[in-house]
């Protein structure tokens, strides 16, 4: 069942910018839904659009069968928000985040009490529940931040970039609550980000943005797979000959060269081509010093369906300057 | 969304009160108004040596009766504090905005004029604290504030209401003014820029008699006119006859006309700011 409905939504902004053009997709129950795109593409601003923090210009979204131009009350009470930059403060302790965001929300202050355990346990903050939010670590500020838009059970969790400026050790982190929401408390979750190995490692589904438009979306193996080439380089030690020979049984070999005892092949992207390659040479007989294998990532599937690098569309200098400032006056 | 608003009020209490410097700093420029300006500027010593009688007729026709300066300037210096802390309550809006809470607050079911009625009111009460201690300290210092003898407690709870109104219009007036304002370069010298001329075209500092023709139309009708002098009054003259409940009154109604206008133009003003964050 669709959680998520959006068509044909479009937003023009009062300066005549034109940020979404005409997007439309469903998210599934129980999805993590993954929208990918350089910086200026249009992910936030369609995010805000289902969030109801921006008017739709055009086309309609329904969340939960609420429509967001005519009922954005009910939808703001079973979605939760993460945004970009955060929402804590940091002059509240953690605890006193999560009871108030859940007061926002009409709970009881007991009940959102008792609710702020629960999550600042999930997210391994209990130690800090009584330290200022501004004594926190990025990381901890992102996970307050998180826990801060579970407090009320949303249905659907809306994560706008929630990995961007974290360290590596931090990102995994973040990724594995991701996970856990998704998985222990069946929660539908949608997420924007510009880092291509968050989309392949969460998502179940990928929509690449660019220019206000989608320009595919798919699992993340079929969107590897659709545009991928697997490269094989060999170095054999024994019996370049017999491989040679038995190329032409393996259809999922597209091309080769050879070069001395190298071998270089393009496989087409079919799951069980590596697997078969084994069999077969070892069934020949034929001895390997060296093997390289370069799967198709998701930047082959960017490159290929917007026809550049990911890369960062100039923002709003002055936006983006004051964003830093703030980042670092949070550090 | 009643306990909401009572959240949102209590949050904006303790980031102030758990951050005495921030009192202390508050405070200080009203108290600095007070014992410098009062006693530099003290008109009866202005101008050397005035025969005392002559001295007590301009202190009664022009300066309301009051004994000394500081009488004067106490109301006047209330009235100041109550909109210095409107001024710090418009430049919170613009740090939710810019720290992204906004943002909490605006996916929250909450009413969006919540976020705005919030603010004033933490406003009011943050204003009538500081001016209950800029009062205590201008009854204690010596040659200080000295209240009529007819001051009694309605008196208290009248200076109290005219404070609160007071709060009221400029917190609506600053509060509206950043839920447009973006950038906080901006809203610091808009804000900057109106304080000086609310502040000296008003009879918060002096009375208007000395003021020409254009600037003591505008004076007698600024807000905190309104109230510093009915302050003064009901501080300088005490007991509250006829004529004086009458003035009160009047004033209490311009200050309550003033204080739904720009209330009702703040809730329509954030309704349809707050509807689209692309302002933001």
């Amino acid at each position: 069942m669709s959680i998520i409905e959006v068509k044909n939504l479009e937003k023009i902004y009062d300066n005549g910018v034109k940020a979404v053009k005409g997007v439309s997709f469903n998210v599934e129950k129980k999805q993590i839904f993954g929208m990918l795109g350089p910086n200026g593409a249009g992910k936030t601003t369609t995010i805000k659009m289902i969030t109801t923090l921006t008017p739709i210009t055009h086309g309609t979204v329904k969340l939960s069968g609420y429509d967001v131009k005519h009922d954005p009350e009910s939808i703001r009470k079973i979605i939760g928000i993460s945004p970009q930059d955060l929402s804590i403060d940091d002059d509240l302790k953690g605890i006193e985040n999560i009871v108030l965001t859940g007061v926002l929300y009409g709970m009881d202050k007991k009940e959102a009490t008792q609710k702020a355990l629960e999550l600042l346990d999930f997210f391994d903050l209990t130690a800090f529940k009584d330290k200022y939010a501004g004594s926190y670590s990025g990381g901890m500020k992102k996970r307050l931040d998180l826990a801060c838009a579970l407090v009320h059970e949303p249905e659907v969790l809306f994560l706008d970039e929630p990995t961007l400026g974290l360290d590596i050790q931090t990102r995994s982190k973040i990724w594995e609550y991701i996970r856990k929401l998704n998985k222990e408390k069946d929660m539908t979750i949608f997420l924007t980000t510009h880092y291509l190995e968050e989309a392949d490692m969460l998502c179940d589904v990928v929509s690449i943005m660019d220019n206000g438009k989608i320009v595919v979306m798919d699992t993340p193996s079929k969107l590897k797979e659709t545009v991928g080439k697997t490269v094989v380089d060999v170095s054999i030690k024994e019996g370049i000959d017999q491989l040679k020979a038995i190329i032409p049984s393996m259809p999922f070999i597209k091309e080769n060269h050879q070069n001395g005892d190298e071998m270089r092949m393009v496989f087409d992207a079919s799951l069980d081509s590596i697997p078969s390659f084994f069999e077969k040479i070892y069934g020949a007989g034929i001895k390997i010093r060296k093997i390289n294998i370069k799967e198709p990532t998701m930047d082959d599937v960017f490159l290929h369906y917007t026809g550049s690098a990911l890369r960062d569309k100039e923002e709003k200098t002055d936006s983006m300057a004051t964003r830093r400032t703030m980042r670092r006056m949070r550090a | 969304m009643k306990t909401a608003l009572f959240e949102l009020i209590e949050r904006e209490l303790k980031k102030w009160y758990r951050v005495p410097a921030l009192l202390i700093v508050s405070l200080s420029q009203p108290i600095i108004w007070i014992i410098l300006f009062g006693n530099a500027f003290n008109p009866t010593k202005l101008f050397g040596n005035i025969p005392a009688a002559e001295v007590s007729s301009i202190m009664a026709s022009e300066f309301m009766g009051a004994s000394n300066y500081i009488s004067f300037l106490t109301p006047g210096i209330l009235s100041l504090t109550v909109l210095f802390a409107s001024f710090m309550g418009g430049m919170s809006l613009l740090w939710d905005r810019r720290f992204g809470f906004l943002t909490k607050l605006l996916v929250s079911p909450i009413r969006r004029e919540s976020v705005f009625i919030s603010k004033i009111i933490a406003n009011s009460i943050k204003g009538l604290i500081q001016a209950t201690i800029i009062l205590v300290v201008a009854l204690l210092l010596p040659d200080g504030l000295k209240l009529s003898s007819g001051f009694g407690i309605v008196n208290l709870l009248l200076v109290y209401l005219f404070l609160f109104l007071l709060s009221f219009i400029f917190g609506a007036i600053f509060v509206t003014l950043t839920v447009r304002i973006t950038k906080w370069e901006t809203a610091m010298s808009i804000m900057n820029l109106l304080n000086l001329p609310i502040f000296f075209v008003s009879t918060a500092l002096f009375p208007a008699t000395s003021m020409p023709g254009w600037m003591k139309y505008v004076a007698i009708r600024n807000p905190l006119s309104y109230a510093s002098n009915s302050i003064r009054i009901l501080m300088l003259k005490g007991a509250l006859t006829s004529s004086i409940s009458n003035q009160i009154l009047q004033n209490l109604m311009y200050m309550g006309i003033y204080a739904i206008i720009f209330l009702a133009i703040g809730i329509i003003v954030a309704y349809y700011t707050l509807t689209d964050t692309s302002y933001a």
